[in-house]
């Protein structure tokens, strides 16, 4: 298995830079997970460490030796696409020893090699077979197995799941985990889901318009996005962003209004031991998770929501609403919360939880946030 | 970070690849064109001037009164030529656009009983070349009394040909089912439903097949030498090779002849392109 | 569709439908029987007459063929030219039309303007176009032996030497290349840019990526310009006509088959005489036919179980 560098890559298609002088580190046996929206270039950044797609400057370095000039058969990769790119004019068998056949490996060595594969993978009663005849989940696995009996430093997925329906989705995420803790294999996976992304991931790395805008593990991702970009992507319902105004900033205390109806405040939030001061009256984005809130209880300072939409999901309820009238949030309560459109409903926070944007998009470590008349969270 | 890191490679292979290529089209593209300038370049000579040493590229001085004078030449009677060649055109394409769409039809949307065994028999017909036939069918024709006319030519076109119901089959089964379903429940006719519904949506399918069948009946020239005998009958084929046969050496205007017979179809080209193009995809099956 | 086969009472609807079905086929029908079945049982009944010389015929047995292999040198020229145009002409103009394509698919700029250029030669009408090849080949007054003569190729006498005339006939034939080459071109962007790329990764070098995977997936259009380009390569007549005429000058080298029957038919009216020629013709054409597909079962993949 093997480390990956990405050294200060760039592309670009005429005069456009599709990949913007990229730096990364992917460890040995880490499942990188590259996320973010169509055309942010996270496909195109998977073929280019497969030597798929030519690199304008920088450099690639699987195991601290540079790749660049070397032919994509030569990587010592193997890549799983989105469509499985199996040949159709060939059986299952003959599409895993294609590329041994071509390398001159030993015949004994190949049929070693597809047996353990094909047993791995559960796919041996397919081998005669040819694409055409298997269905997608199957095609799938012999894809894979291509990918493995190639016994590669790494291993590269470029959307494999997106054309499979959810229920077959939700199985392959979970054999792909096996795979990976079975061959300890270093494997980088491409998706726009960010689930798939949260639940395969031990590095997610997410993209933006040819930029990394955050690199770390799941958690990490989740619970300190680095900028609003990040915060919006990742978790599901997607984050509260919620404009607010500075009212007062000292060093252990940042307070801010959200922004109500006609400029009013909805409600002051308080950020505990900012780690950097605001100016008072610039304007901030407050970021809630739908579970970050919780409802107060009689008396207690609180955010008033009213009810436009609910949503029951059985073990949650999620409601929409408007906290002042105006800021939009979608808040997930307990499954037998009740609520009904119109009602209003006061809302407090969690402990803990919390993020603050500045004016430019980037996140302002805090302690947590809490409501104003309500204890500090530490 | 979008500093240009160490060694911005601007791929200097890549591109000089590219250049290779476009070397080696542009290459075969003179090549394929030497014999169009060729054509042009000597229609413009003098009967001197074409066998001239060292060989002139360029006549010099041009002879446009050749571009004239073939217009009018004794043996070579362009513009009856022209007007025979575009009335066998015209009246076969007219007939096989209407029996290949007919009948492509009917193999593609009809339901009908031997239906598939008739396609299949079709198909194998594409395979048998015009000589098991041509014998017999030219005794009928004489027997018929018509042999000297360009019925025998027309009439076969206004059965089909099984080159394009094949196509045009294929364009039809494109067709969702719903839609006739629904036109027949709405109380529409067979040929109604044929007419205002189905030919319309396969109308780039039926200027494909016009325009190549303009293009092969241009280009027929079996057909009309063995049928036709009254040199006023002949098209622009047989009329070049009438006049190529009785005056070798008038290698000029010859030229100037072939260009004639072959500028208006390049005029066809010029106006439809994108089918030509498109029936060369759709050949392939 | 697939239709039930049993017998169940039509809708009015279903009738109508069948009688139209009937109706829009019957010319093609028509046309199967009268202009292709009957006529093709009736070549083979005229090559076992005398017809022709004779207004009534009588029946000759196998006289025209027993003619045509003993004792018509003509036939053997003919079938020999032919045969070696069709075994010369059809390889070549495959492999270049389809490095032609091969070039094209790169993903150049400017693909249509070439496209567009490749495809004009066949326009030109075959008379024209082998009047046109006739002075580029004369010595002394077309550019062809200039050409060769730069590159220090000794230039043959390409219309009045009888080892040389067959060859213009070949080159002729390259021309209109452009029209395979589409085919091939459309064909090459069918194969899908994926599985193109998963054979980058199972090998570095450039040809066995094209003989295991591209031809492979191509070979439908292989096969399909291959048939064709026999079939029309056997019957080519305007071009041989226009060389040489009904005599195949200079000295038969340019007598193609289909001129010989026409000589037999229409010069000489020896109608079953010809028929006896198309029939032996025929033979040959369907075995080689045959011999192609029965071959093409190891070498052509067809996506999807067709055929």
């Amino acid at each position: 298995m093997a480390t990956l560098s990405l050294r200060s890559l760039s592309k670009y298609y005429g005069a456009v830079e599709v990949v913007r002088g990229l730096d990364l580190e992917i460890a040995d046996r880490e499942l990188a997970v590259f996320v973010g929206p169509s055309g942010c270039g996270k496909s195109t950044l998977l073929r280019m460490i497969a030597g798929l797609e030519e690199v304008d400057a920088g450099d690639i370095l699987i195991d601290g030796r540079s790749v660049v000039d070397v032919p994509p058969a030569d990587r010592g990769l193997a890549m799983v696409f989105q469509s499985y790119a199996l040949y159709p004019h060939m059986s299952a068998f003959d599409n895993l020893a294609f590329g041994l056949r071509r390398a001159g490996l030993p015949r004994a060595e190949i049929e070693a090699r597809i047996s353990r594969a094909a047993a791995l993978l559960q796919i041996t009663p397919l081998l005669p077979r040819r694409p055409r005849e298997m269905s997608g989940g199957q095609r799938q696995r012999v894809a894979i197995g291509r990918a493995i009996v190639r016994e590669p430093r790494a291993f590269l997925f470029d959307e494999p799941l997106s054309n499979l329906d959810a229920s077959l989705r939700s199985e392959m995420r979970t054999q792909i985990l096996a795979l990976h803790q079975r061959l300890e294999a270093t494997m980088i996976f491409v998706t726009h889901d960010q689930v798939e992304a949260m639940t395969l991931a031990d590095k997610i790395v997410v993209l933006n318009g040819g930029r990394i805008e955050q690199v770390g593990s799941p958690m990490e991702v989740y619970a300190a996005p680095r900028n609003l970009f990040v915060a919006r992507f990742i978790g599901s319902p997607g984050m509260n962003l919620l404009p607010a105004t500075v009212f007062a900033s000292t060093p252990g205390l940042l307070a801010v209004d959200l922004t109500g109806e006609a400029a009013a405040s909805a409600g002051r939030i308080l950020f505990d031991r900012p780690a950097a001061a605001i100016a008072a009256g610039s304007a901030v984005t407050v970021g809630l998770r739908a579970a970050h809130f919780a409802v107060a209880g009689p008396g207690a300072p609180a955010l008033d929501l009213s009810v436009d939409l609910v949503e029951r999901l059985g073990d949650a309820t999620h409601v929409h609403g408007r906290l002042g009238g105006a800021a939009r949030v979608t808040v997930a309560l307990e499954g037998t919360a009740p609520a009904r459109p119109g009602d209003r409903i006061p809302l407090t926070l969690r402990p803990g939880v919390g993020h603050l944007f500045d004016a430019a998009g980037q996140a302002v470590p805090a302690a947590g946030a809490r409501l104003e008349g309500t204890a500090t969270s530490w | 970070m979008t500093a240009r890191g160490p060694g911005v490679r601007r791929r200097p292979r890549a591109w000089l690849t590219a250049v290779l290529r476009h070397a080696a089209l542009i290459a075969v593209a003179a090549l394929l064109m030497l014999p169009f300038y060729w054509m042009l370049v000597s229609a413009l000579k003098s009967r001197g001037q074409i066998f001239a040493r060292p060989l002139q590229w360029w006549p010099d001085p041009p002879v446009w009164s050749n571009l004239v004078a073939v217009l009018d030449y004794p043996g070579f009677p362009y513009w009856l030529l022209l007007g025979n060649t575009l009335f066998y055109a015209g009246m076969v394409t007219l007939g096989t656009v209407l029996s290949c769409a007919a009948a492509g039809y009917s193999f593609a949307c009809l339901r009908w009983r031997g239906r598939d065994t008739l396609f299949a028999a079709t198909v194998a017909t594409l395979l048998i070349p015009a000589i098991a036939t041509f014998l017999p069918t030219y005794l009928i024709w004489a027997r018929l009394g018509l042999t000297g006319t360009y019925w025998p030519l027309i009439l076969p076109a206004y059965l089909g040909n099984a080159f394009f119901i094949f196509m045009l089959r294929q364009f039809f089964l494109g067709i969702p089912r719903e839609l006739f379903d629904a036109a027949r429940m709405d109380g529409a006719g067979e040929l109604r439903i044929f007419l205002q519904i189905a030919l319309p949506i396969v109308r780039p399918a039926l200027i494909v097949v016009a325009v190549f069948t303009t293009l092969y009946t241009w280009h027929d020239f079996f057909g009309p030498l063995i049928y036709l005998q009254d040199p006023a009958d002949f098209p622009l084929s047989v009329g070049l090779f009438a006049f190529r046969s009785q005056r070798t050496t008038e290698w000029a205007l010859s030229m100037t002849a072939a260009l004639y017979t072959t500028l208006p179809l390049v005029l066809l080209f010029a106006l439809a392109s994108g089918y030509f193009l498109r029936g060369a995809r759709i050949a392939k099956f | 569709m697939p239709s039930p086969t049993r017998t169940k009472p039509r809708s009015a609807a279903r009738r109508q439908e069948a009688r139209a079905g009937w109706l829009f086929a019957g010319p093609w029908l028509v046309s199967l029987v009268l202009l292709t079945a009957l006529p093709m049982l009736a070549t083979a009944a005229m090559s076992l007459t005398n017809l022709g010389i004779v207004d009534w015929p009588d029946f000759t047995g196998l006289t025209n063929y027993d003619l045509i292999l003993t004792e018509d040198p003509s036939f053997w020229t003919a079938l020999h030219n032919t045969a070696v145009y069709t075994a010369v002409s059809v390889p070549l103009r495959l492999m270049l039309a389809f490095g032609l394509a091969l070039l094209l698919h790169s993903g150049l700029r400017g693909v249509a303007v070439y496209q567009t250029l490749f495809y004009l030669p066949s326009l030109v009408p075959p008379v024209a176009a082998t009047v046109v090849f006739m002075l580029l080949l004369t010595p002394g007054a077309g550019p062809v032996n200039v050409m060769l003569s730069w590159v220090g190729v000794p230039a043959p006498d390409w219309v009045r030497d009888p080892a040389w005339a067959l060859w213009t006939l070949v080159l002729l034939s390259l021309w209109p290349l452009g029209v395979e080459a589409l085919v091939f071109l459309a064909a090459l962007r069918e194969v899908p840019a994926e599985v193109q790329d998963a054979a980058r990764l199972d090998t570095r070098r450039p040809w066995e990526r094209m003989l295991y995977i591209t031809l492979p997936l191509i070979s439908p259009a292989i096969l399909f310009n291959l048939v064709i380009g026999v079939i029309n390569s056997f019957q080519v007549f305007a071009q041989a006509m226009v060389i040489g005429g009904t005599t195949g000058n200079p000295s038969e080298s340019t007598l193609m088959y289909l001129v010989l029957i026409y000589r037999m038919a229409f010069r000489y009216f020896s109608l079953g005489y010809a028929a006896a020629l198309s029939v032996i013709l025929l033979a040959i054409l369907g075995l080689v036919t045959w011999a192609i597909f029965r071959l093409s079962r190891r070498w052509v993949h067809y996506e999807g179980g067709q055929r």
